[in-house]
């Protein structure tokens, strides 16, 4: 028998066995470790090391910002190296590790609670906020004391299942992810950063998976199944064997799923469905070529960024990017979506202040405006990129429109730039689409308004459902609140349907929901013609449109939308779905 | 030893950002230099110091230089508040 099982969600398909390495994140309880009196110099001495480190890993970093971002940007790095090397900061520190001969862990734990405690007293919420900083700072050095752990992440040198508390995407685009054959997560949801990672590069992933990193730790061998989201510690042989027959069960399942990647997509009867790919990161692409995808329905520039970051990818660092992207897809389309990072780091340290509600906050469009600078170079690198290839075939898409005013200013930019590029000597493109993500529901009630100013709509249900719905999903006790049938949400995809064939411009959908075989051929049904999703979704999606009959979709649509709850959606597509996979003998 | 009085007039206070130039500026000068609300006074050339002093928006606070170039000292810091410490906001 196995030591001990644990029980997780499943996000990301297949199965890992492997040796565990754990990485916690969270801050771990600080010892109090006497030192000697012939040490404490050698103590001391040891955290003024430190301090070091980070300040002059801070001055790097700020050094990157100011060339990329300009001084404003780089500020937040002249305060945090200032912290860092503060009197009052070191000082104590360092009279706390001779006068109590304590290790430096302790007394900088020690020193920065007090400073906390005194910036908490403080009633203004500007004012508190402040402590962010302190601690911001804290931690590098606690890190650079501890010789940083994400370093020994960086260089594993064997096959590992990482076992994590909660992992920064941040922190994965740094990994060598052809090491990692899975990943157990405590903490981090369905649509986390690091979960599409992780699906885009076809490892398996586990979240939910509480206790996870304390029973790694006393583990040689773990097993885990993405699929029942079971966790196996030390696995007895059978077990292992068990779990070896269905890896390799798995893996023909994806071979067989190959053979259909050269088919076109299209129903019974004829009606042609488009296939196209969401791609984070290069590695996908490859996936979205050997898929055959019908083009990049949604190219996130975020990781652009997380790769330069804390710095700015430049207008040439876009531009190489994305040319890597078009002449990969051989004159397929390619949307491009201009940056969103909504509550992630980068944004708080331009925004200089955190968010009491990020999701609500700063992001997608927004942020865009609010940055002309970041803006201005992004848009220049496509426009350019656009005038290098065919034209039509580069689209812009701006996130997280919730108002015409923002596409006609966003409109506005995109030509003032193709002139400044053109007056620079610059070829520019006759025409580049503009599309706006349909994601905050007032832009889904604009639809028939909206679709005579763009080119082009592109839903994302993701975000649609959790402002339509006010839920946060990765929040456990409303996740079942967050119903992709819920008819509220049907009725707005139709809407935009609607408002797209009204005014013949092409309407997308680009979230998780295009990928779900549940609701595909509903979809289908209400007329929608273009479904991007996750490279890895493509062969399992192509494989269900090819065993539906149009027809019967938009009957099946009729049904949908007279029922006015999402529990009897739900019932019926299940019903429906189980029929047609008991039919056609599709495992999805 | 000079004396001279301002006041915060950016929406966050006396932020990081703003306490970092604060520094900066006052480390150019060899005086001693304070900054002070009612309340308390602190060494404007330590950031913890000055992000701990409770200043928000329309707080009145003091500047108090004593040196050699203190007359400078207070003229660029005063020079530094009143300009909301470029950032216009």
């Amino acid at each position: 028998m196995s030591r001990s099982q644990l029980k997780g969600m499943g996000v990301s398909p297949g199965i890992a066995i492997g040796e565990p390495v754990v990485h916690e994140t969270r801050p771990m309880a600080t010892l109090r470790i006497t030192v000697p009196t012939s040490r404490i110099d050698a103590e001391v001495e040891r955290f003024r090391k430190a301090v070091a480190d980070t300040v002059e890993r801070i001055r790097e970093n700020r050094e990157r910002a100011s060339q990329q971002m300009g001084q404003e940007f780089a500020a937040i790095f002249d305060a945090h190296q200032l912290i860092a090397s503060d009197a009052s900061l070191t000082g104590p520190i360092e009279e706390t590790i001779r006068s109590e001969q304590v290790n430096a862990e302790w007394a900088l734990d020690q020193v920065v609670a007090h400073l906390v405690a005194r910036f908490e007293a403080l009633t203004d919420v500007y004012l508190s906020d402040r402590k962010l900083d302190v601690l911001d700072v804290a931690t590098q050095i606690m890190n650079a004391l501890h010789g940083l752990d994400v370093r020994l992440l960086e260089n594993l040198d064997r096959p590992v299942v990482l076992v994590a508390d909660d992992l920064p995407a941040s922190t994965v685009v740094h990994l060598p992810l052809d090491k990692v054959l899975g990943f157990a997560l405590e903490m981090g949801g369905p649509t986390s950063h690091t979960t599409i990672i992780a699906r885009s590069l076809g490892i398996p992933v586990i979240v939910g998976a509480h206790g996870a990193c304390q029973a790694a730790q006393q583990s040689r061998i773990l097993a885990f199944d993405a699929f029942e989201g079971k966790i196996i510690f030390d696995p007895d042989p059978a077990e292992v064997s068990e779990f070896q027959s269905r890896q390799r069960e798995y893996q023909e399942q994806q071979g067989h799923l190959f053979h259909v990647r050269l088919l076109p997509t299209v129903t019974r009867d004829g009606h042609t469905i488009e296939l196209l790919a969401n791609i984070d990161l290069a590695a996908e692409l490859e996936q979205a070529v050997q898929w055959n995808v019908d083009g990049i329905g949604l190219y996130r520039s975020e990781f652009l960024y997380m790769k330069t970051s804390p710095g700015l990818p430049s207008e040439e660092d876009h531009l190489a990017e994305y040319r890597a992207l078009v002449s990969r897809m051989d004159g397929r389309p390619v949307t491009i979506r201009t940056f969103d990072l909504g509550g992630k780091k980068l944004a708080r340290e331009v925004i200089g202040s955190p968010e009491a509600n990020p999701v609500l906050g700063l992001r997608g469009i927004r942020l865009c405006l609010s940055k002309p600078d970041f803006f201005r170079t992004q848009l220049r690198a496509v426009l350019r990129l656009a005038a290098e290839c065919e034209s039509g075939r580069v689209k812009i898409m701006f996130p997280l429109i919730s108002g015409i005013e923002e596409v006609r200013i966003a409109r506005l930019l995109v030509r003032q730039l193709s002139e400044e590029l053109r007056r620079e000597g610059h070829r520019v493109p006759d025409h580049v689409p503009l599309g706006a993500m349909v994601e905050v529901p007032s832009c889904a009630v604009m639809a028939p308004e909206l679709a005579k100013e763009v080119d082009f709509l592109s839903i994302g249900t993701n975000d649609l459902i959790q402002y339509a719905l006010a839920v946060d999903r990765s929040n456990e006790l409303v996740a079942s609140y967050y119903q992709p049938t819920n008819p509220a949400i049907l009725q707005l995809i139709t809407r935009v349907i609607a408002a797209g064939e009204a005014e013949g411009i092409e309407i997308s959908m680009c979230g998780e929901m295009a990928a779900d075989p549940l609701i595909v051929p509903v979809l289908v049904g209400f007329g929608l013609k273009k479904l991007s999703m996750n490279p890895q979704s493509v062969p399992v999606i192509r494989n269900l449109i090819r065993q539906l009959s149009f027809r019967e979709s938009v009957h099946m649509a009729r049904q949908v939308a007279r029922m006015v709850t999402a529990r009897d959606v739900e019932e019926f597509l299940l019903e429906r779905l189980a029929i047609l996979l008991a039919k056609a003998r599709i495992r999805v | 030893m000079k004396i001279e009085r301002v006041q915060i007039c950016n929406r966050l206070g006396l932020h990081a950002r703003a306490a970092a130039k604060v520094v900066h500026a006052a480390c150019e000068f060899q005086s001693e230099i304070f900054l002070g609300t009612d309340e308390e006074e602190v060494n404007a050339k330590s950031i913890l110091g000055l992000l701990t002093l409770a200043a928000t928006e329309g707080t009145p606070l003091s500047i108090r230089a004593s040196g050699v170039d203190e007359e400078a000292a207070i003229k660029a810091l005063v020079a530094l508040f009143q300009n909301k410490f470029g950032e216009g906001g």
